[in-house]
């Protein structure tokens, strides 16, 4: 037997997939173990290997030909001010930039509020007098006494990693580079981040935050990925170990040690992954997902199945401004804390209970009710078969917490309280869901909604009927959503770009086509490094930055994906341009083809396809699931009239073909399907669930 | 009020959200396409949406200045227009500070009616500081315009679409009488599409939750907001208080021109009474346009005001403003207003912070830094249009000078945010595209040691800022580049400190021009000559309450961080401090403060 494998770090929980040649999964959920990242990976690896007939760790790993890891390790470190201790060395005259920011104050009018913090204080960043001019000729070559002189600063002041940002570096890097040099030979021990290698690309303000961003988390990251790769040496892995990426590819140990940046956000970006899977084999176009884990609720639309990055994206106070998955995240999930403020009203997350203590029903300490606690006094999660019962969850605790925090406060009985914390997280997702889709300019009406994260299935109908929406789906591997995305279809990606300003009339193919090559080149080195990937694997996606001349922002055209080695004609350059103004069209509702665009970089992706995975397919069914039934219980249900009993159903017994009726709960180890008397629920062909509201 | 219709909590709580993100989609889709440089890079631009009834529903979170009176500016556009005139598909456009009364003229006010089965439900309000307006120079804040006619092109509200058709008479008009017009009607083309998307949008929330809905939930989205408002003035003290600022000048006369406010404080009415009627008679370029008062004493109350009170026609049932004719604060025809916002209307917004500090110090920010950014105008020697061979006229306003806020009690002012009437909705452009685009070259921008105004809570950071010309002196004919002051303020008056706390300090503007300093003052304009290099240095915010109370290991980070020099936490907070390693003496600045308190003591 073969396996793939993949693990998803979260807040809450590990979550960990594992799939066999002939398509069949297992799923894990174990605690994450903040103090030790690794705990967590190998109790999930060892967990499942029990799972698959109870071999051994060694034993699943030998076999094992891929294992791919998202983490949240390094958002974590820039939340939680765990970062290294970093300088900068910046450009003469220019020692505020990175203070300054270019960042609109969201909550206009009030004061009482501390500044943002700033990554690495003014007292850390040096000078040195230097200068390329926008057209990257070098104005001032690197003073070299100055320079000598920061790196002996940066050694003084004990900074592990030193961040060069220099004006311009983007089109001529240069200097930086000499700068890193110096720093080598001044203070070896340093880690070197430089903004030309990180993001190469106008906007000082956006380069040298994302370059301080990377130069933060680096060494948080190069420890764990390290010791993941040393932890499964040990363990005998012989495979191919990928990390997850922001951008929702994978890419190598040793290529995220270089892009630290990758790895912010590297487990929510691949629930677009797991989207776009399912979205093929369920014949799926419009997607908006939705993942509920214990800690936030990630929230990522899909226009006709498309994947949508940002180059705008915030962790914590700091701009990150590299391109990665748009994802837009609140505190909404499993273990967000409900409490009463100071009016008096319930008010649910962002707070969250997280791994530890975790809900109260855990028995773990935890004394403040939360979601999945009222989900428990609802009979929404089963007691007896949480994780399939590897952790017992204590439902009278769960009832006397929501008792003395809110029921009591208020003067009501203790169910409508897990009632309406039940509804209130409810409109808080829905609310996420709906102005992620409307800032992006879409109508969530217009889509299916696919729930992903361990609570998310308990919660999915109703969200989805605040919006309005009609179709739900849950997969079947919902409780490990992107630990599934990031296995089921993650390709490898680079991007590069060269700044070239030029008229439409004025870009010539033969410029053209030579940085094309020369982008192209690049990303095909970096691939070559990987093993197995074919010939055919390899795409190639050329494209610009391009204007109208001189406006002020750029969008991005692209042509249609090639193999390697295309040249670029007058016909796919007429047809780049011709994107340009249909883009335009379609972000701003207006272009004019008698104003001349023009290029500010051009652009090229370089992807290395990874087969999909195959998930095994089951014969039909009958329509009845009672051959599925499990047992009854008693669950709440409002537009009912309170406790009904409720058929549940073995989510492992049922069939393709199989429709269920709500009320009914669908119980499997990791998550817990509940269908509204409203909904109707189809198991398609590959157990995944297929919802219908009336 | 629709008593009979009742609206969830959350039903309401749906409307809001949704249309503050529709008002901000409305002005993002403008900011990211637009050629005008500050709608760009600077984001001038504000929104908002109405209902039927002309009442302010949402702001988006755009510049307050051009939206916190959008409540009039609706108003006086409508009046022109007439309401019965008013038809689906009609697009409307305005400047003229006399029927519009909003701005001065290169900020343009767009209207867009929404109707939902045949009805009239909301109207749309878009403006921002476009590109040209054909006056003397590009982009206007020329601060020799001694009337509206020598300022600018004066639109009074038109439709320049009627019923969704372009009314092409009066647009070919327009755009004849602007620079770069294939530009201007890309823009202007920008802002009606994003206009119209929000519009089918806004009629799409009329359709989900019918007409009954929306207008109750409207009623009820306000009376939430003017509950909380009218609880918030009912705390504080009854009481008249007075204050007054100027502006550095008009540019005509060195003289000061001066605001002067009498403030009413009725708690039990939950109502406020601002009365300028006593400010100075109407000056050339600089008066503010009479509906502009509005934006200026809106914002600074907001600040003081509770937080996260959604922005919508609450506050206006609850403020009552008093102006005279023929004063710098409701001018006569044809006085100038295109200096307007950064002087008059920023005295108008000090003396209600001055004002307001008299009777709730706590809850008021000490003075923000004024505007300081010399704007660089010309030809581009680098751009031409491809089309026509002409070499484009650039403005650009950067802000890379610009200060920030003071402190207020309990909190360091914010570094960065630019002017107060703005509130932090202003960025700094970015230099690298500026230097891409235009013939500047920046030779530092950065914050200015010692530049904030002390206190136990110190004021946000002043900035230094240096641009070099670059223009190829072969190819320089004299008028291709100039720099001009209309938007700067500040070189007579310091930002005011409040309960102990300091003053900052002056602005200050020079053209280094070979080895001779050459002074630049506010509104003024100069001819720019290869080579010059444009300086100018702001101060920083106001601080609040004693430095001497300051926290001392605050001091030593300020100290560290050469926000304040060693010398200035010495003398100023008290604090004695090593040089080198920045290691705190504790017993001589135990010594040193208990000295200086009791001097301050005896004084």
């Amino acid at each position: 037997m073969k396996y793939n494998v993949s693990i998803d770090v979260g807040g809450t929980f590990t979550d960990c997939i594992l799939l066999d040649s002939k398509g069949q999964h297992k799923v894990v959920k174990v605690p994450t173990t903040p103090d030790d990242t690794l705990r967590g990976i190998m109790d999930s690896l060892k967990m499942a290997a029990r799972q698959e007939n109870g071999i051994t760790l060694e034993n699943l790993l030998e076999q094992c030909d891929t294992l791919t890891v998202g983490s949240t390790v390094a958002t974590n470190a820039v939340l939680q001010n765990k970062g290294a201790r970093c300088c900068m060395i910046t450009t003469k005259g220019f020692r505020d930039i990175l203070e300054m920011r270019t960042i609109v104050k969201k909550d206009l009018f009030n004061f009482r509020l501390p500044k943002p913090r700033i990554l690495i204080p003014r007292y850390l960043r040096f000078v040195v007098e230097e200068r390329a001019s926008a057209t990257g000729e070098m104005l001032t070559p690197l003073n070299e006494a100055e320079a000598r002189e920061a790196a002996r600063k940066a050694k003084a002041h004990d900074c592990q990693v030193v961040v060069i940002c220099f004006m311009h570096s983007y089109i001529n890097g240069d200097n930086e580079k000499r700068m890193e040099e110096i720093v080598r030979e001044e203070y070896p021990e340093a880690e070197v981040m430089l903004s030309s290698n990180i993001l190469p690309r106008p906007r000082e303000f956006d380069r040298f935050s994302t370059t301080a961003l990377a130069g933060y988390i680096s060494p948080v990251c190069s420890a764990f990925l390290n010791s993941l790769d040393k932890r499964l040496e040990n363990a005998k892995y012989k495979g191919t170990l990928l990390i997850t990426a922001s951008d929702a590819s994978v890419t190598t140990v040793e290529q995220a040690m270089e892009q630290p940046g990758q790895l912010l956000s590297s487990g929510p970006a691949a629930g677009v992954l797991a989207g776009s899977f399912l979205g093929n084999l369920a014949g799926l176009d419009n997607i908006v997902i939705g993942d509920m884990g214990g800690t936030s609720f990630d929230v990522s639309v899909m226009p006709h199945g498309r994947i949508l990055t940002t180059n705008d994206s915030m962790v914590g106070d700091q701009k990150n401004a590299a391109n990665i998955v748009d994802v837009r995240s609140i505190g909404a999930g499993g273990g967000s804390i409900a409490s009463l403020d100071q009016r008096g009203i319930i008010c649910v997350g962002p707070e969250s209970a997280s791994a530890d203590p975790g809900p109260v029903c855990y028995r773990r300490g935890g004394k403040r009710p939360t979601v999945t606690d009222a989900d428990v006094t609802l009979g929404y999660i089963p007691g007896d078969y949480f994780l399939g019962g590897e952790l017992e969850l204590d439902a009278s605790m769960a009832e006397a917490a929501l008792k003395k925090e809110i029921a009591e406060p208020l003067g009501i009985d203790v169910h409508e309280a897990a009632y309406s914390i039940y509804s209130i997280v409810n409109a808080n997702m829905a609310n996420q869901i709906f102005l992620t889709c409307v800032s992006l300019g879409y109508d969530p009406r217009d889509y299916v909604f696919c729930a992903g994260g361990g609570a998310g299935p308990a919660h999915a109908f109703d969200v989805a009927a605040r919006l309005g929406l009609k179709k739900v789906y849950i997969p079947k591997t919902a409780s490990v959503f992107c630990a599934f995305g990031m296995m089921a279809s993650a390709d490898f990606r680079h991007e590069f770009a060269r700044a070239l300003l030029r008229t439409e009339r004025e870009l010539g193919l033969e410029e053209a086509n030579r940085h094309y090559q020369a982008m192209e080149a690049k990303g095909l080195a970096l691939l070559g490094r990987i093993k197995g990937l074919g010939d055919g694997a390899i795409k190639v996606r050329r494209g610009a930055d391009i204007r109208y001349f001189a406006q002020a922002f750029d969008i991005e055209a692209a042509m249609p994906e090639t193999g390697p080695g295309k040249a670029v004609t007058q016909a796919d350059m007429k047809a780049l341009f011709e994107n340009f103004h249909e883009r335009h069209e379609e972000i701003y509702g207006h272009a004019d083809r008698d104003i001349m665009a023009s290029t500010t970089s051009l652009r090229v992706v370089v992807r290395g396809e990874r087969p999909r995975v195959n998930i095994a397919q089951q014969a039909a069914g009958p329509a009845d699931p009672s051959a599925a039934e499990k047992r009854s219980r008693s669950v709440y249900f409002k537009d009912l009239g309170g406790f009904v009993t409720t058929p549940c159903y073995d989510g492992y017994k049922l069939q393709n073909g199989n429709i269920i009726t709500g009320p009914a709960v669908i119980e499997e180890r990791t998550t817990t399907v509940l269908v509204p008397s409203s909904a109707t629920i189809t198991v398609d062909r590959y157990g995944n669930y297929a919802g219908t509201i009336q | 009020m629709n008593n009979n219709v009742t609206v969830e909590p959350m039903t309401i709580s749906i409307i809001e959200n949704r249309l503050y993100s529709l008002a901000l989609q409305m002005g993002l889709r403008v900011v990211r396409a637009a050629y005008s440089y500050v709608t760009a890079h600077i984001r001038d631009v504000g929104t908002a949406i109405f209902d039927e009834d002309e009442r302010v529903l949402t702001q988006g979170n755009w510049m307050p200045v051009h939206v916190a009176g959008a409540n009039m500016s609706l108003k006086n556009i409508l009046d022109y227009v007439g309401r019965e005139n008013i038809a689906p598909g009609d697009f409307i456009l305005g400047n003229d500070p006399y029927t519009v009364k909003a701005g001065h003229q290169p900020d343009w006010s767009f209207v867009y009616p929404v109707f939902h089965e045949g009805q009239l439900v909301s109207y749309l309000y878009l403006r921002t500081h476009v590109l040209d307006t054909g006056g003397a120079y590009v982009g206007c804040y020329w601060p020799r315009a001694y009337d509206v006619h020598s300022e600018s092109l004066i639109i009074p509200p038109i439709k320049i679409f009627k019923g969704g058709k372009k009314q092409e008479d009066v647009y070919k008009l327009i755009l004849k009488n602007v620079r770069q017009p294939s530009l201007m009607n890309m823009d202007l083309m920008l802002v009606r599409a994003s206009m119209l998307k929000v519009a089918e949008e806004v009629e799409e929330m009329y359709k989900t939750y019918g007409r009954d809905v929306m207008k109750a939930g409207a009623d009820q989205l306000i009376s939430l907001s003017e509950k909380s408002i009218r609880e918030a003035i009912s705390k504080w003290p009854a009481g008249v208080y007075k204050a007054e600022r100027a502006a550095d000048s008009d540019g005509s006369k060195p003289d000061p021109v001066w605001v002067r406010l009498t403030l009413t404080i009725k708690p039990e009415e939950g109502e406020l009474i601002f009365d300028y009627s006593e400010c100075d008679k109407q000056v050339d370029f600089i008066n503010l346009a009479a509906g502009h008062i509005w934006s200026f004493t809106i914002t600074p109350l907001k600040w003081s005001l509770p937080p996260g009170i959604p922005d919508n026609n609450a506050i206006y049932g609850c403020v009552k403003i008093l102006t005279k004719p023929g004063t710098v604060v409701n001018p006569t025809y044809p006085a100038s207003c295109g200096g307007q916002g950064p002087h008059i209307g920023i005295a108008v917004l000090e003396c209600v912070q001055q004002a307001l500090a008299q009777a709730i110090p706590k809850e008021v920010p000490a003075c923000w830094t004024r505007t300081l950014s010399p704007i660089l105008q010309g030809k581009n020697p680098f751009v031409r249009d491809p089309n026509t061979g002409v070499r484009l006229d650039y403005f650009i306003s950067n802000f890379h000078s610009a200060g920030t806020a003071g402190a207020m009690w309990g909190y360091d002012g914010w570094d960065g945010l630019g002017n107060a009437e703005n509130s932090g909705a202003v960025i700094r452009s970015p230099i690298e595209i500026d230097e891409r685009d235009f013939p500047y070259r920046f030779l530092c921008s950065e914050w200015i040691t010692d530049s904030a105004g002390h206190g136990q809570f110190r004021g946000g950071q002043g900035a230094h800022a240096q641009y070099l010309n670059i223009h190829d002196p072969a190819t320089f004919s004299r008028g291709d580049a100039n720099v001009y002051t209309g938007n700067s303020d500040g070189e007579k008056f310091a930002p005011f400190g409040l309960m102990g706390g300091l003053d900052s300090g002056k602005a200050k503007m020079v053209i280094r021009r070979g080895q001779k300093n050459i002074r630049l003052h506010t509104v003024d304009m100069v001819q720019v000559q290869p080579g010059d290099i444009i300086m100018s240095w702001s101060p920083g915010g106001g601080g609040v309450g004693n430095p001497l109370e300051r926290e001392i290991e605050k001091v030593q980070e300020d100290a560290r961080n050469e926000y304040i020099s060693v010398k200035v936490a010495r003398e100023i907070y008290g604090v004695v401090l090593n040089p080198e390693t920045f290691e705190i003496d504790n017993e001589a600045t135990k010594k040193l403060r208990a000295r200086k308190r009791r001097a301050k003591k005896a004084r």
